[in-house]
């Protein structure tokens, strides 16, 4: 049944341009993240604020992953114009997040902690996704033949 | 260029000073004097995290593309790569826009 779901997610997102293989699993691993952890903190804290602001910190910084994947994908390729373009949409994105985060901490009354460990959720999950790669690509060494 | 970053840096503060002390008196003794001098601090400071995290993604961008033109076999894993540089960059971006509304709005050093 998982494998059917993570299939399915793999197959959304490819038809979204999703076109680089890792990208989408690395996108497919953030959605999963965000999702499972919400449900886990929400679930543990009873629906209390702290929980809804995680959930609401990985929702935002999910969908900010999702048009950065999309647009790093897109980038690699264009010749001229690449660094303007992505000043543009790096400051067009924080615009919309900051507006975003000062909604839920200004006016909401979000619990900052919680907020902060939802937007955690991209760096734990990039640094799982650099922590297993390094795992599969160190060479197996040190059988006492070298020297 | 040095020099004239000094000098901003110099009015900067001498202006949030100025402004701190423009508070009534009653005000500033109740710890009210950090209010304007915080609204400076989130300013700048969310002006270098911005500035700053913009330049180091451009510089990470430029890199991967010309990682790319040169071999273009290792295209997909450059672009990953990259995601994961950027994903760090901006979170950093973030971090400090939320460190700068939490000074804004929640005022953890006084009213």
């Amino acid at each position: 049944m998982m494998t059917t779901f993570v299939q399915k997610i793999d197959a959304l997102l490819y038809r979204r341009g999703f076109a680089v293989a890792d990208a989408r699993r690395l996108m497919r691993n953030q959605i999963l993240l965000a999702a499972a952890g919400s449900a886990l903190v929400c679930l543990v804290t009873g629906f209390s604020g702290w929980g809804l602001s995680f959930a609401a910190g990985a929702l935002i910084i999910s969908v900010n992953f999702w048009w950065l994947t999309k647009a790093a994908q897109e980038l690699v390729r264009v010749q001229h114009g690449a660094v303007f373009t992505l000043l543009t949409l790096f400051y067009g994105r924080l615009v919309l997040t900051g507006v975003a985060i000062a909604a839920l901490v200004a006016w909401l009354g979000a619990s900052v902690f919680g907020l902060l460990a939802g937007l955690s959720t991209v760096v734990i999950n990039a640094t799982l996704w650099g922590v297993l790669q390094i795992r599969h690509k160190v060479p197996v060494t040190g059988n006492g033949k070298e020297a | 260029m040095r020099k004239s970053l000094l000098m901003t840096l110099a009015l900067v503060l001498v202006a949030s000073a100025a402004y701190a002390s423009d508070a009534p008196a009653a005000v500033a003794a109740a710890g009210a004097a950090v209010g304007p001098t915080a609204a400076w601090a989130t300013a700048i400071g969310m002006a270098i995290a911005a500035g700053l995290c913009g330049l180091g993604q451009g510089m990470g961008l430029k890199a991967a593309c010309e990682g790319t033109a040169r071999n273009p076999e290792a295209g997909g894993k450059l672009t990953v790569t990259l995601i994961l540089g950027l994903a760090f960059i901006e979170s950093l971006a973030i971090y400090a826009l939320v460190v700068n509304l939490i000074l804004l709005f929640v005022k953890p050093l006084g009213a």
